[in-house]
């Protein structure tokens, strides 16, 4: 454990397509929703087991909108009575209408969808701002775990020995530098960044040299 | 059979109820008078909050579950109906009353005249789903309920649930709409008129008077229930359970035997079955029905307009072998729904057992359910 993780818990959660996922205790979620106007109608793409939306529906008092794929996850949901509605984000967001939500958020999902510069062209039709966090596979351990010789950042253990191979899904890691050189192209806008190290936390390093040592990071944006 | 499963309502009887004022149907004939037999579940509570109607499909009925006296098959959802069940009735009051053009208690066509003079039989008026709701609607007044809790339905139900949820906006907090769509495909049609065929062409139909003849056309209606039957269930799921297997003869060489297919032997019980319980017009009208439903016609066939209209939160779920209401049916539901503004929620369960799994035990359609019921309890609570 480095300097950066420590102190802070970690937690696995199931990501849409059930990929576990270790991540810190969502101290990283507390900037996301200072970004979501009180009143808000928001649309949540992998949603996930709500836990954003409850929050957000705690603190901004938003109407939430989930999309999901994992059965499990849509059960929790509806246990928890989020309005969520099973659908593949590859299939794209057709069925909503242009501006229809205030804010489109997708939290740990953009790696894992088989085509992320629509999905985010997407976004901003349906919504007037979107929100996209993910890890940032830059990040100096990701790098160093490579020069090591351990496996690809982000990618699953093969199961070599056990001998039974689980469905694979492609991920397509992203680094800081990818998400900044495609706002620039698609002329879209940062309205916000935060820059955050392994706990969720804004650091000075993070901040200043984010390539290297952000860990996760958020984009708030616009066209 | 004495003893009931722990989890079932048990032994149960059903109610009727005689209604006098004329109802005037879509199709603009008056009925008289009418009777809707019905079964209820479970108690109203003293806020009247926690009552849950159930709109059957095209050939069931108001037996939802728990069991007659000397009976030992239960009611047709007695898997997702009962206490602790999803559909719990220790926190649900649940009503399904039988749809009148049917045959099993309400008004329809071999109900007798109201000049006693005959059957109904072939000049029964055509109904429409709406006609349904509205009768639902007046059984609602006598049950003394202000607001359902929920209204529920799969398929041909479904459709009730839809319209319900357009004519009569205010008296209802949640829409349930399973396995169903808001207009049937060409091909779904062409299906439903195969049947219909089947029946007319049998020459013991004589234009719908055989119960004054005495020649019951169940040759005919065996045949719709089998073509019926069929596109309820899926390839794979056919495939599992008969294959290719045979019930008699054998390939042999030297067999001169006819050969007859497990799948031929079951199609063929199944229509049998059918023919025997049930009324030929009852088929004709109901399928009819069916085949007339569009949701949005009076809303410039804008189902996003339509939706407008309703106040209800939505539960859609659709089920992946089902071809007959196809997931892509209940897509363009929820899409419809969203557009208007409605709250929605949306499962497509992936089960192998057709458009038939909503009567099934399938484990995640359960989960689905049970998730969705909470908050529906929890707003009769309030």
């Amino acid at each position: 454990m480095t300097a950066d993780t420590a102190g802070e818990p970690a937690v696995t959660v199931a990501t849409s397509r059930g990929r576990p996922e270790e991540r810190r205790a969502r101290r990283d979620l507390d900037h996301l929703v200072g970004w979501v106007p009180m009143g808000a109608q928001v649309l949540d793409l992998g949603c996930g087991d709500g836990s954003l939306l409850l929050r957000l529906e705690a603190e901004r008092d938003v109407q939430g909108l989930g999309l999901e794929i994992n059965p499990d996850n849509i059960s929790h949901c509806l246990e928890a009575g989020l309005q969520v509605v099973e659908q593949d984000l590859d299939r794209g967001l057709a069925n909503f209408c242009d501006s229809s939500f205030d804010v489109v958020v997708m939290t740990y999902t953009l790696q894992e969808v088989a085509r992320p510069l629509r999905l985010i062209d997407e976004m901003l039709r349906v919504g007037q701002r979107g929100i996209v966090s993910f890890r940032n596979y830059a990040h100096w351990r990701s790098r160093w775990d490579t020069l090591r010789g351990g496996p690809l950042p982000g990618a699953e253990p093969l199961a070599t020995t056990s001998g039974v191979e689980t469905e694979q899904y492609a991920v397509r890691p992203w680094t800081v530098a990818d998400f900044e050189q495609l706002c620039r192209e698609r002329q879209i806008r940062v309205v916000g960044r935060y820059m955050l190290n392994a706990a969720g936390v804004e650091s000075t390093a993070a901040r200043h040299c984010p390539k290297l040592c952000a860990h996760t990071v958020m984009y708030h944006f616009s066209r | 059979m004495s003893e009931w499963p722990a989890d079932s309502v048990g032994l149960v009887q059903p109610q009727q109820r005689h209604f006098d004022t004329p109802l005037m149907l879509a199709c603009g004939i008056e009925l008289p008078s009418y009777e809707l037999v019905y079964e209820c579940y479970g108690a109203l509570n003293a806020e009247r909050s926690n009552a849950i109607l159930i709109c059957h499909a095209l050939s069931s009925d108001h037996h939802v579950a728990g069991y007659y006296e000397g009976e030992s098959k239960p009611g047709w959802w007695e898997v997702y109906v009962g206490p602790g069940k999803a559909f719990d009735t220790n926190r649900f009051y649940i009503i399904c009353a039988n749809n009148i053009g049917g045959c099993s208690g309400s008004t329809g066509p071999t109900s007798q005249k109201p000049d006693g003079s005959e059957p109904y039989g072939p000049d029964f008026p055509p109904v429409r789903v709406r006609d349904w709701v509205h009768c639902q609607q007046q059984l609602m007044d006598v049950l003394g309920i202000e607001q359902w809790a929920a209204v529920v339905g799969s398929s041909l139900g479904g459709m009730q649930v839809l319209r319900w949820a357009l004519e009569y906006p205010e008296a209802m907090r949640h829409g349930i709409v399973l396995a169903s769509a808001m207009k049937l495909t060409a091909q779904n049609i062409a299906f439903n008129e195969i049947a219909r065929r089947a029946i007319t062409a049998d020459p013991d139909f004589t234009n719908g008077r055989y119960l004054e003849r005495g020649t019951m056309p169940n040759k005919g209606l065996a045949i719709a229930r089998m073509i019926g039957h069929l596109t309820y269930m899926s390839d794979d799921l056919m495939a599992l359970k008969f294959g290719r297997d045979l019930y008699e003869g054998s390939f042999e060489r030297g067999q001169a035997t006819d050969v007859r297919f497990q799948v031929e032997s079951y199609l063929r019980h199944q229509g049998d079955k059918f023919a025997d319980s049930f009324d030929a017009n009852s088929y004709l009208l109901l399928t009819r029905a069916l085949d007339y439903f569009d949701l949005a016609r009076e809303y410039n066939d804008d189902p996003m307009q339509a939706f407008k209209r309703a106040q209800a939160e939505f539960l859609v779920v659709s089920f992946s072998s089902d071809w007959r209401f196809a997931p892509a049916r209940s897509r363009e539901m929820v899409r419809a729904m969203l557009g208007a503004g409605r709250r929605v929620s949306y499962a497509e369960i992936n089960a192998p057992q057709g458009h038939d799994a909503f009567l099934l035990p399938v484990p995640r359609f359960d989960a689905v359910l049970r998730g969705y019921l909470q908050r529906v309890a929890a707003g009769a609570r309030a």
